[in-house]
């Protein structure tokens, strides 16, 4: 049990990055990973592998939909944007997010002061 | 229909993913000549970059499968398992279904064939069979007046036409031995009220239904195979029946048995006979043919102010008289339709007693395989699944089972044939697609009724107790659970012998109809010999001339009477 529940944070991580970078605006997948990377200071580095997997696994819930319109050099390109549905689930993950790390940083405050 | 679409949208998926996928690695390519690298580096270390791009494919693949496909073949592939560790258990399973399902299946056949389908006539459910109904006399028959007859035809609004017949049985002794047939004596229009033509020669010409025209026979398809082996030339032939002798003018296709599968030849009766004048000798049975879109109470009401007219016209008997009517289907199936559906009711009881036999067996082996339940219920799989999962194997078994059932019934089509003889329409029962939609809902219904329950129980505990129930074996909770199916299974034994007591019943209400044809055709007979006797007195004292079908007709159904309105 306890290597899935491993995955499936990190998974939910992802999708709440991929929803909040989405949120700024319509965005396609290349231009997704480059953001992430940029705004991470280079620090979060999405395998495309990982990537697309959890684009479309967003859309297929209803959090993103998508369209093929034109990139900014001219070419095809898949654009996710957010739902309304995807707004609202955003929210409450980054509401989850919020508290969990606030524990997290608890904890890790603790052990601090006793080590 | 949702599987091909499926497999349609699949494809464009496919495309769309190779696009979306292409574009990026474009981007990095364009990224890394952008930094400068030669456009072929520049490519392969973005295809390094990207990382296993089939596998990539595949993860998006997965993510839109909707594991329909998957889960069914999993599921299959676990059922076919179970099944070979328990041969002897599965086998009894589908053994029992098979006997109910193809019990079922061969009761919904018949019903199918004889009950809901129409007759087979063009536009079957336009045919209506027609009495006279004597308000005074409670002792008359239904039988109609040729004259009378005609006046309907002529008088009404609502009929496309009105015909009749009566049945008669004659010698034929054209051949070198004399042969016993059926004879048909028609009213005109009777093939065009039925809708059915020749499949060889012609109908009767407007000249041979009249009175003292040339005298024709049509021949049914049976009487031209086994009298002249099919042989076209049979159409120039004659026929001696009775004391006439008749030109055959047309064969009857093979599918064409009214009013009943033992009808040689098909003569006419013509209404203008002198003989048939008087309104009170009464021998047609009357069919009709709706105008499209007539109902059957609105041509019973045109017939009603008919009949009065003609009780103005001719007050006696007419007066006394009113109109019957009803489906032509009634009069045909009505007198078994109901204890078809009580043996349909018998063996769908029947059916359902297999179905909670089976679920007692299911139930029982269940606790057997708790502990497989409780691995499931540990590797994660949800409730949901298991039950799915149990559900296929069921649902195997009853295909199997329905399948065993359906083939057996297909292969004792004739038997069944001759195990239903009495009943009308009995050679239209056919195995068809209609039957395979039944037995494969019949077996999805079963699947459900057999499995769901032990299903729903053996997953009842959810991971936790499944895993210490078997951890510990308790004694005491398993001898309860026997006990309990053995309550089950007396249960169900009761059931099962009330069941049978009812398909008894039922069997017997069959029977006793089938008796009552019986009498008919024994019956038959002496009255043939009553009428021929009848006949040459009445020639000798020359009371009758030209064609000597005279008011013998009116009681011809019923020897009895014979005697009483000729002495």
């Amino acid at each position: 049990m306890a290597p899935t529940e491993k995955a499936d944070l990190l998974q939910g991580t992802l999708d709440m990055l991929i929803l909040k970078v989405v949120a700024l605006g319509p965005i396609h997948g290349y231009g997704i990973s480059q953001r992430i990377h940029q705004i991470s200071n280079e620090v979060i580095h999405v395998q495309q592998g990982s990537l697309y997997p959890a684009l479309h696994r967003l859309e297929k819930r209803g959090w993103l939909t998508a369209e093929w319109g034109e990139s900014e050099n001219g070419r095809q390109a898949k654009f996710y944007r957010l739902s309304a549905k995807g707004r609202r689930q955003l929210t409450a993950e980054e509401a989850t997010w919020t508290r969990l790390s606030e524990a997290i940083q608890l904890i890790l405050g603790a052990a601090q002061q006793e080590g | 229909m949702a599987f091909w679409t499926k497999l349609f949208r699949k494809r464009n998926r496919d495309k769309e993913l190779d696009r979306e996928i292409a574009f990026h690695i474009e981007e990095l390519v364009r990224e890394n000549v952008a930094k400068g690298m030669d456009p072929s580096e520049a490519r392969r270390q973005a295809m390094i970059a990207f990382g296993g791009r089939e596998q990539t494919k595949q993860a998006l693949r997965d993510v839109h499968s909707s594991h329909i496909i998957e889960t069914v073949s999993f599921n299959l592939k676990a059922a076919v398992r179970f099944i070979r560790r328990a041969p002897s258990f599965s086998l009894a399973i589908i053994l029992i279904l098979a006997i109910g399902t193809g019990a079922n299946s061969a009761v919904f056949s018949a019903i199918d064939a004889v009950v809901l389908r129409p007759l087979p006539f063009p536009n079957g459910d336009e045919l209506v069979a027609l009495y006279q109904h004597d308000s005074k006399d409670r002792d008359s028959n239904h039988f109609v007046a040729p004259v009378r007859l005609e006046d309907w035809n002529r008088l009404n609004s609502t009929f496309q036409g009105i015909s009749g017949y009566y049945l008669d049985d004659l010698s034929e002794t054209s051949g070198p031995l004399p042969e016993k047939v059926t004879e048909t004596l028609v009213a005109p229009r009777f093939l065009q009220v039925l809708g059915v033509s020749p499949v060889l020669g012609r109908d009767f010409t407007p000249d041979e239904e009249r009175f003292g025209g040339p005298d024709a026979v049509l021949i049914s398809y049976g009487f031209w195979q086994r009298r002249f082996r099919g042989d076209p030339a049979a159409l120039d032939k004659k026929l001696r029946v009775g004391r006439f002798s008749y030109s055959i003018v047309g064969i009857m296709p093979a599918s064409f048995r009214f009013p009943n599968a033992d009808v040689d030849l098909w003569a006419v009766s013509a209404p203008d006979a002198p003989f048939a004048q008087r309104r009170d000798a009464t021998w047609f049975t009357v069919i009709g043919r709706l105008k499209t879109g007539v109902t059957l109470n609105r041509a019973q009401a045109d017939l009603a102010t008919v009949q009065q007219q003609l009780g103005k016209q001719f007050p006696k008997p007419d007066a006394e008289l009113t109109v019957q009517s009803k489906p032509l289907k009634e009069t045909v199936v009505g007198s078994v339709r109901d204890s078809l559906w009580l043996l349909y009711g018998s063996v769908s009881l029947l059916l359902l007693i297999a179905c909670s036999n089976i679920a007692a067996l299911l139930l029982a082996r269940m606790s057997d395989r708790e502990h497989e339940i409780a691995i499931r219920y540990s590797l994660g799989a949800p409730r949901s699944a298991i039950i799915l999962q149990l559900l296929t194997e069921v649902l195997l078994l009853a295909l199997l089972g329905s399948l065993l059932g359906v083939a057996t019934l297909a292969g004792a089509m004739r038997g069944l044939h001759v195990l239903l003889q009495t009943l009308p329409r009995v050679e239209e029962i056919t195995l068809n697609w209609r039957i395979a939609l039944y037995s494969l809902s019949s077996t999805l219904i079963t699947t459900l009724l057999c499995g769901l329950f032990p299903a729903i129980h053996g997953t009842r505990h959810g991971i936790s107790r499944s895993l210490a129930v078997t951890g510990r074996g308790q004694a005491s909770s398993r001898n309860r659970l026997q006990w309990s199916l053995v309550g089950v299974q007396v249960m169900f034994a009761v059931t099962l012998l009330v069941g049978a007591g009812l398909l008894l019943r039922s069997l017997q209400e069959i029977a006793r109809v089938s008796t009552a044809s019986r009498i008919r055709i024994a019956r038959s007979w002496p009255t043939a010999v009553d009428l021929e006797f009848d006949l040459v007195e009445h020639r000798n004292s020359g009371e009758h001339s030209g064609r000597g079908r005279s008011g013998i007709r009116i009681v011809s159904k019923y020897p009895a009477e014979t005697h009483r309105s000729h002495s």
